[in-house]
């Protein structure tokens, strides 16, 4: 799993690559909750060049969006693939996080 | 082109993710959709991370054995284990007015095995939890 980080407009955009699974998602952790240190208050997560999610990758994400919430940050998540779309869905983790179809228009929730 | 595969691994996360590449590299040749392969994925992530985690009270090594058969009309995997007696039958489905924390509590993995099978069986045998899925194609 590679994690690719962007600036913005003053958004951050973490792009994933490859799998977030029981073994990546400490690495994804670690790096969501520096740009968080760090001060980001608007986060993309771009999901285009994701394969794979498991219910420990949706755990990071759960996490990282309580922890903006209390600075009133946001994350909004993009270009996800319908499989991986649907996990989002019985989780019920639609209502948590704004998940549109590309990176502009991420841009354009905040 | 073999219909099956049989494998054996310790209870370890390191193992887990040899594992899962091994059965990739198992079902590409295939051509199965995404979905399917996505769905295989996750059911044995999720199902073999809960007995590695909450499976034994020792910290002694335990072999964990899938196997994967995969057939015209479905596939089948089959987890075998001599953790303690699990049955995943028995987790009930979650409260849709639970927030998304508790469903992370209550088992979230589980629920997604749950919703992605198309049916389960269960059966303890000789100390051993045998747990069945069959994925329709």
């Amino acid at each position: 799993m590679e994690v690719v980080e962007k600036k913005q407009n003053g958004i951050c955009i973490l792009g994933l690559l490859g799998r977030l699974d029981s073994n990546t998602s400490p690495e994804f952790e670690k790096k969501i909750f520096e740009v968080i240190e760090d001060g980001t208050k608007s986060l993309i997560v771009d999901f285009e060049s994701l394969d794979y999610i498991s219910s420990a990758g949706l755990r990071v994400l759960l996490k990282a969006t309580k922890e903006l919430k209390r600075s009133d940050g946001k994350i909004v998540l993009c270009s996800m693939k319908e499989y991986i779309k649907e996990v989002f869905e019985i989780a019920g983790f639609v209502s948590l996080f704004p998940i549109v179809s590309s990176v502009g228009d991420a841009m354009e929730e905040f | 082109m073999a219909n099956s595969l049989s494998i054996s691994f310790a209870n370890d996360m390191q193992e887990l993710t040899h594992l899962l590449q091994v059965v990739n590299v198992f079902l590409e040749p295939r051509a199965l959709s995404s979905k399917l392969v996505y769905a295989v994925n996750l059911i044995l992530e999720e199902i073999l991370m809960n007995i590695i985690k909450y499976g034994y009270d020792d910290e002694d090594s335990h072999e964990i054995e899938v196997q994967i058969g995969v057939e015209e009309e479905e596939v089948a995997l089959t987890v075998i284990d001599d953790g303690k007696e699990f049955n995943p039958l028995t987790i009930p489905g979650l409260a849709r007015s639970k927030s998304a924390m508790d469903r992370l509590e209550e088992g979230l993995g589980l629920q997604f095995v749950r919703h992605m099978r198309n049916a389960m069986e269960y059966r303890r045998e000789e100390d051993k939890n045998i747990l069945t899925i069959w994925i329709f194609l």
